[in-house]
C-alpha cells in the first residue's frame, strides 16, 4: 500500500503529487546521488532515492512515478516497487523533506498546528 | 462591512512550512501605508496577511464575505504573483461586487499581463498611497475618473488597456500617515518593529529593482518624524526591537547620525538592526548607531571577487567592505553580509574567491547569507538576459524563491548552480547541518 492508507483511499493517494519542502540540494553527476538540506539537517540519497527526489516536484503523481519505476526496474514485482516507494516516501515525510500533496494557496493557508499531510 | 480590504498573499513554496520557524518575518509595511491612506480619506480598511495568519482558504472566503469589501487590494511580489491571481479568482466568486486591484513590485512591471486575467480589475504601479485613496473614491463613491488616477491601469470598455502615467514619487514622506499597524497581527512576526525611514536607491546593481520601483533619488524622512514613529510604536505596541528596513538606512550618514542622536536624547532604550551599503557608511556613523542601540548591520556584499562586483555594478570595493566590517566588529556591532550567486560573469575561480571571502568573514565573526541570482522584473538582469549570456530555464514564478535556479549562465548550468548554492549555504551555516541561524535567530540572540 502507498503510504500506509487503506484501500478506499488508494486511488486518491495514487493521484497525489508529492512535493519536496526544500530547494537546497545538489545532484552528484558522478554517481547520481543527491544531498539535501532539510529542516532537520543533511540527508544523502542513493541513485534510486535521487530518481524519486527529482520527481517529488509537485508535478508527478505517485502513480506516474510508480509506472516510471516499473519501466526502470522491469525485473522487480510491481507490488515490491510500490512497497519500496511507500517506505521511501514515508521516510522522507518523517524527515519533513516532502509533503504528499501541495497546493500553493491552500497548502500555505493551512491552520497552524496542523501537520502537513 | 469594510470599505477596503488588503490581502497579503502567501508564498507558494512548501519551504515556508519550516522556514518560517527560522527566517525573519516582518509585517507587510506597504499594505500598512496603503491602509492608513485609505483611513485618512475617511474609509474603513483592514488587512489580512496570509503569510502568517491562521486561516485556510475556506475560512478566508468566509471572512471576506463577512467583510463585504467594496475594494480588494492584493499585494504582489514576483514569488506571490500567481497566488495573488489564485486569490483574486476565489475572491471574485466570493464577493462578485467587489473590485480587485493588484499592486506591488511584480505588477509594477507586468501590469498589462496582470490585466489579461479577468478577475483583476485594476493594477496600480509604483508607489500608490495617493492613488489608492482616489481609486477608493471612484469605486466606493463613484467620484472622479479612472483616467485621472496616477499609475492606474485598467481595461477600457473596448477591452484595450488604459495605462495612466505613474505618479510622481512622493518627496515629502513626513506627510504620510504612519502605517496602520493596528490592523496587523504584530505578535505573529519575528521582526514586528519594521519601519521605513526613506525610499529610493542610488545603486545601479544589475540584479536589483529598487531603482525602478522607488526611483534613483533618496527621499528621506526627517529624523524627528522617524523617531516619533519609533516612540509611537513603542508606546502603542510595546515594541523594543526595531528593524529599519530601508534599502540603505545610511543613505546620508549625517542624517543617520541625527536619528541616532534623537533616539538617545529621548532615552528610548531600544535595540535595532538595519541594512546599509559600505559606500554610504563610515566608522563615526557606525559608532553613533551602536550608541543608539543598533545591534546588527547588514551589508550587501554579493561576491568576494572585485572583478565580479564591478561587472554587476555594485559600486563597492572589497577592501572598503573589509574595513567597515572590521570597524563594525570593533565597535561591538554584529555585521552580516548577504551574497548572491552565480553572477553572469562568475567562473569557478571567482566563486572560489567568494568562498574564501566568506570563510575569512566567518573567521572574524561576521555572519553570512546566500541566495540564488534571479532575474526579477524591473532589473537590468531581466532586460538583458541574452547579452549577459543568461538563459531562462524556468518561467514559473511560483519558484522564484531565491533557492531555485531559474537561469543558467555561460559558465554554469542548473546542476552546477544547485551545487554551488548548497555548498555556500553550508559554508554560511558554518558547516552546521541545520537550517536556523538566519536573522530570526540573530534577533533572539541579542534580545
Amino acid at each position: 500500500m502507498i503510504i500506509g492508507c487503506d484501500e478506499m483511499n488508494q486511488e486518491n493517494i495514487a493521484r497525489r503529487k508529492p512535493r519536496r519542502t526544500t530547494e537546497i540540494w545538489k545532484l552528484s553527476r558522478e554517481n547520481n546521488t543527491i544531498t539535501a538540506l532539510g529542516p532537520d539537517g543533511l540527508i544523502e540519497l542513493n541513485q534510486l532515492g535521487a530518481f524519486l527526489w527529482l520527481r517529488f516536484d509537485g508535478l508527478h503523481s505517485l502513480s506516474d512515478i510508480l509506472i516510471e519505476l516499473g519501466d526502470l526496474y522491469p525485473e522487480v514485482q510491481p507490488a515490491q516497487l510500490q512497497t519500496d516507494l511507500s517506505e521511501f516516501f514515508s521516510y522522507l515525510r518523517s524527515q519533513r523533506l516532502v509533503v504528499s500533496t501541495w497546493d500553493p494557496l491552500e497548502g500555505v493557508c493551512m491552520n497552524k498546528g496542523r501537520q502537513p499531510s | 462591512m469594510t470599505d477596503v480590504l488588503f490581502i497579503q498573499p502567501p508564498i507558494p513554496s512548501p519551504s515556508r512550512l519550516y522556514a518560517k520557524d527560522h527566517v525573519m518575518t516582518a509585517p507587510p509595511i506597504a499594505l500598512g501605508y496603503l491602509a492608513s491612506s485609505i483611513i485618512r480619506r475617511g474609509y474603513d480598511a483592514d488587512i489580512i496577511d496570509l503569510e502568517v495568519q491562521d486561516m485556510n482558504v475556506q475560512e478566508l472566503r468566509e471572512v471576506v464575505i463577512a467583510c463585504d469589501p467594496g475594494l480588494l487590494g492584493l499585494s504582489t511580489t514576483t514569488l506571490t504573483y500567481k497566488n495573488a491571481l489564485r486569490l483574486a479568482s476565489m475572491l471574485r466568486e466570493a464577493v462578485p461586487d467587489a473590485k480587485i486591484v493588484l499592486g506591488g513590485s511584480h505588477v509594477t512591471f507586468h501590469d498589462r499581463e496582470a490585466l489579461e486575467n479577468e478577475q483583476v480589475d485594476y493594477v496600480l504601479r509604483g508607489e500608490a498611497e495617493g492613488s489608492i485613496a482616489s481609486l477608493a473614491d471612484y469605486v466606493l463613491q463613484s467620484h472622479g475618473s479612472l483616467r485621472d488616477i496616477q499609475g492606474l491601469c485598467f481595461r477600457k470598455a473596448d477591452g484595450s488597456v488604459q495605462r495612466n502615467p505613474r505618479s510622481n514619487l512622493l518627496d515629502q514622506l513626513d506627510s504620510l500617515p504612519y502605517p496602520a499597524r493596528h490592523l496587523l497581527p504584530l505578535h505573529m512576526y519575528s521582526a514586528p518593529g519594521l519601519i521605513i525611514t526613506g525610499r529610493g536607491c542610488q545603486g545601479r546593481c544589475i540584479f536589483c529593482a529598487a531603482k525602478g520601483i522607488a526611483g534613483s533619488r533618496y527621499r528621506l524622512r526627517s529624523p524627528s518624524d522617524v523617531v516619533e514613529e519609533v516612540e509611537s510604536m513603542r508606546s502603542a505596541f510595546g515594541l523594543n526591537y526595531f528593524y529599519f528596513g530601508d534599502d540603505t538606512f545610511t543613505a546620508v550618514p549625517a542624517r543617520t547620525r541625527e536619528i541616532c542622536s534623537e533616539l538617545i536624547r529621548r532615552d528610548l532604550n531600544i535595540h535595532w538592526m538595519c541594512e546599509t551599503r559600505v559606500d554610504t557608511v563610515d566608522k563615526e556613523t557606525l559608532q553613533a548607531m551602536r550608541d543608539a542601540g543598533c545591534k546588527i548591520v547588514q551589508f550587501g556584499a554579493e561576491s568576494g571577487s572585485q572583478k565580479i562586483l564591478d561587472s554587476i555594478r555594485k559600486g563597492i570595493k572589497l577592501d572598503n567592505l573589509r574595513r567597515m566590517l572590521d570597524a563594525a566588529l570593533e565597535i561591538g556591532l554584529l555585521p552580516t553580509c548577504s551574497f548572491m550567486l552565480p553572477h553572469p560573469r562568475d567562473t569557478w575561480e571567482t566563486l572560489e574567491e567568494t568562498k574564501d571571502f566568506v570563510s575569512e568573514l566567518h573567521g572574524k565573526g561576521v555572519r553570512t547569507a546566500v541566495s540564488v541570482t534571479t532575474p526579477f522584473p524591473g532589473t537590468y538582469l531581466s532586460r538583458h538576459l541574452n547579452s549577459l549570456g543568461l538563459r531562462l530555464i524556468n518561467e514559473d514564478t511560483d519558484q522564484y524563491d531565491f533557492s531555485t535556479p531559474v537561469i543558467e549562465t555561460t559558465n554554469f548550468d542548473q546542476w552546477d548552480i544547485r551545487e554551488i548554492y548548497m555548498d555556500m549555504v553550508l559554508l554560511s551555516l558554518g558547516g552546521c547541518p541545520t537550517i536556523g541561524i538566519e536573522q530570526k535567530s540573530l534577533i533572539a540572540e541579542i534580545e
